[in-house]
């Protein structure tokens, strides 16, 4: 297990290293951080005295080789638009996207293992084609219009809830983590439901209802486990996707994230906070694939890594 | 390691704070929630919206200030100032006053700031913007009175200064604060990271208070939402609402915040060098057909850059604004045609996403109006910085002809700051040079005396009238929404400052 996981660990940094290097060239095709981040009425003395100072006026290969030297080294540069250490910024908004991602991605798991699990039950009945449609519309509806009624609706109207706000109490989190969820909650709803029709028509599940199982048993305990696995790899999917799609989320309802500070910082060509975000992502990222391979192991006995 | 106790101390300080402010709190803090998080509070960052909403008049305070109605200067750290030569200034400072951190406020502080504001190093906006065509001097004559000498003469030399907010002698000399310390009714207080910045009342200051003990600023991206915590009485004030979120007339206070939106003409390629073709392009545009549709109903059709209150605004050609008349534009595109100017020359139209609400759909309008009167153009809607190559000096040689949506901000109030860049033969963001305007700018701007607003007046109605280099649209109009618990009257400088001393508890 050690070995696979010191492979999966050589594979993850090769891919590190490569994306490394696309987002620090593919950063600078977008074009001059000097006019994005300079007064609009900066001439052009002030744009090349602002590259001069910030580095970008030397050759592309040689700001390469000063920031490879620099992360190898601890040091990911400062914000260009914020003058604080870029990886102090991320790792303070990073926390916050976890938590909301983690927390969603685990109620969507329950949640669609139950419901997808009761509609494969009986295909094609009354309560399978609510479920289909239900979570077709959940999968489909916009995100942004979602969170926006769900206000207008639940604090604005009603006053349950506040409309925005980021902290411990739990009703900050109730509308983010509700509109978050719909997505892959419809998502995986099909895809649980899809694996488990298969599961269900197996012979092991025809053996276990002729031994007298309950069908309670046989549903959530044999044949979810054996449906798992294209679930747990929709989910990981889901999760990544969750991670980087969050920004309207954390503008909405002001979560301080990962997401919105990425892309305010893509927007302003802040090119050292661009790097350290996503190459925290990414490990963040590699990470939860490491780790699902290891559920696959758990969940499958058959499933041997070498 | 994330220390994930000081995560969950946030948390929970987060929440207890913000629910403070739920429900209509008992106390006298003020939630303010802004439309974006400061960038920084560094004091040499002030004068950017995003920071100077929090930071600039309410923490910092600088010599002067440009007065919202009447765009004179006026006395704040200091009290009086005179002009002893042609390139002296001497300033009177205000006595007894202290920084945040019992620093004493003196001469040698303003010298103090000039140099963490002026050093080129740390890449300040105010330093930039601000003070880049001349070079100053400062001598300190006593502990309450500092020259300044400038190596040109700077007439308006009070009315920079206004941009320049003086920080704590103890501030860093090289980075950006993350502690800003200034002389201001309020005193920063602490923050949350990316949640919420506190500033409380400061007893020390010089001047007199409102009813407001405590400032939360909060922030917000979605203008819906920033207008329904004001409607539920989870925050107080908004200063900036969009147009269609503004639906709430007991609660939304309409202003007119110093910009204009303008289309400006490349007066330097054919046929747009043709006067006849620019006044063409003026009739075809129909400016009532947008009020209350692409843009608000409040906006106010303009002839100039600058808004009335600005020094050197006209209000000789306040009235002058073109009509739309589809049949002149095509009969001075005839005329000019008829002369053999190439009116059939593709024109590009650039347009900025997000430079104001409904950017795009205000240009695609436009761009059908031109089209009506049989001009052949484009549009090309881009990102701020694509935006820039067309807007900014220099341009490309051989270019094709170009029409540029632009928006210009001068809450400076005078309108030194906005005919030499646009219209200066040598200005940044200027399409057109006529030795003639250059003298005029040039000596409006050299005035000192009484004549100087008059002189800046006629430069915008000999432009206007005679040059033709633009094709104005509106001064816009924002919308702040104040809750029910206090008072307080928007104006012109709240697109860059809010000023809690103008804010009171009911």
């Amino acid at each position: 297990m050690l070995r696979y996981i010191g492979k999966r660990a050589l594979q993850s940094a090769i891919g590190l290293s490569v994306l490394i290097i696309a987002v620090f060239f593919l950063a600078r095709l977008t074009g001059d951080p000097a006019k994005l981040l300079l007064p609009i009425n900066a001439d052009q003395a002030l744009i090349d005295e602002f590259r001069a100072r910030e580095g970008l006026d030397r050759p592309v290969i040689e700001q390469f080789g000063v920031y490879i030297w620099n992360v190898l080294h601890g040091d990911f540069g400062a914000s260009l638009r914020r003058h604080r250490p870029a990886l102090d910024m991320v790792l303070e908004a990073y926390p916050v996207t976890l938590q909301l991602a983690f927390t969603a991605m685990a109620l969507v798991l329950v949640s669609a293992s139950l419901v997808g699990s009761v509609a494969a039950y009986r295909p094609g009945s009354a309560v399978d084609r609510t479920v289909t449609v239900s979570s077709l519309i959940s999968a489909s509806v916009p995100d942004f219009w979602v969170a926006i009624s769900a206000i207008l609706l639940f604090a604005v109207t009603l006053q349950w809830l506040p409309t925005s706000g980021y902290g411990s109490d739990i009703r900050f989190w109730l509308l983010p983590l509700g509109v978050l969820v719909l997505r892959p909650f419809g998502m995986l709803v099909q895809v649980v439901r899809a694996s488990m029709i298969a599961t269900l028509s197996s012979a092991f599940v025809r053996t276990a209802r002729i031994k007298g199982m309950s069908e309670g048993r046989i549903i959530y305990v044999h044949a979810l486990r054996n449906a798992l696995l294209p679930i747990i790899t929709v989910a990981a999917d889901q999760t990544v996707g969750m991670i980087n799609g969050l920004v309207i989320i954390e503008t909405i309802f002001g979560f301080p994230g990962i997401g919105k500070l990425m892309i305010d910082a893509v927007m302003a060509r802040d090119f050292p906070v661009v790097q350290a975000s996503i190459l925290v992502t990414a490990i963040a990222i590699f990470t939860l694939f490491i780790l699902v391979d290891l559920a696959y192991v758990a969940l499958d006995p058959r499933i041997r890594h070498r | 390691m994330l220390n994930l106790k000081r995560l969950a101390f946030l948390n929970i300080a987060t929440a207890a704070g913000l629910f403070a402010g739920h429900g209509f709190a008992q106390d006298k803090t003020l939630v303010v929630v802004l439309p974006e998080a400061p960038v920084t509070m560094e004091a040499c960052m002030g004068n950017n919206t995003v920071n100077g909403r929090v930071i600039r008049i309410n923490i910092y305070e600088p010599l002067t200030v440009v007065s919202d109605t009447t765009g004179q200067v006026e006395p704040r750290l200091a009290t009086s100032w005179e002009r002893l030569d042609d390139l002296t200034w001497r300033f009177h400072l205000r006595e007894g006053v202290k920084f945040h951190d019992d620093a004493p406020f003196n001469a040698e502080a303003v010298v103090t700031e000039m140099k963490r504001t002026l050093n080129r190093d740390r890449n300040c906006h105010t330093e930039q913007q601000y003070f880049r065509g001349f070079n100053m001097t400062p001598t300190v004559v006593d502990d309450l009175t500092l020259d300044i000498k400038t190596d040109v003469p700077v007439p308006i030399l009070p009315t920079f200064l206004s941009t320049l907010l003086i920080s704590s002698p103890n501030s860093p000399l090289e980075e950006f604060t993350l502690k800003p310390i200034g002389t201001g009714p309020y005193k920063y207080d602490g923050e949350n990271p990316g949640t919420e910045i506190r500033t409380v009342k400061n007893p020390d200051w010089w001047g007199e208070h409102s009813n407001v003990d405590a400032v939360k600023y909060i922030w917000r991206g979605e203008s819906v939402v920033r207008a329904s915590m004001i409607s539920v009485g989870e925050a107080d004030l908004t200063p900036e609402l969009a147009v269609q979120d503004a639906t709430d007339p007991a609660l939304d206070k309409p202003y007119v915040d110093a910009e204009t939106l303008w289309l400006r003409i490349d007066t330097e390629v054919p046929p747009l060098n043709d006067i006849r073709v620019r006044q063409a392009l003026n009739y075809a545009v129909n400016r009532e057909a947008m009020l209350g549709t692409l843009v608000s109903k409040d906006a106010v059709p303009s002839t100039q850059i600058t808004v009335k209150g600005v020094l050197g605004h006209s209000e000789d050609i306040d009235d002058e604004v073109y009509p739309y008349d589809p049949e002149k534009a095509k009969s001075l595109l005839a005329e000019a045609k008829a002369d053999g100017v190439p009116v059939e020359t593709p024109i590009l139209l650039v347009g900025r996403t997000n430079i104001l609400s409904n950017s795009t759909e205000v240009m695609e309008a436009i761009m059908a109006m031109f089209q009506e009167v049989g001009l052949n153009v484009t549009l090309r809607m881009t990102e701020i910085g694509e935006w820039r190559e067309y807007h900014n000096r220099p341009y490309p040689e051989g270019r094709q002809p170009v029409i540029v949506q632009t928006k210009h901000d001068n809450n400076r109030g005078d309108a030194a700051f906005s005919l030499q860049p646009k219209y200066a033969c040598d200005g940044t963001n200027a399409a057109m040079c006529d030795p003639e305007i250059d003298a005029m700018i040039a000596k409006a701007t050299a005035e000192s005396g009484p004549d100087r607003g008059k002189l800046m007046e006629e430069v915008f109605a000999k432009l206007y009238r005679e040059w033709v280099p633009d094709i104005h649209l509106f001064h816009m109009v924002s919308y702040a929404r104040v809750g029910n618990r206090i008072d307080y009257v928007p104006n012109l400088l709240t697109g860059i400052e809010v000023r809690i001393e103008d804010v009171n508890f009911k």
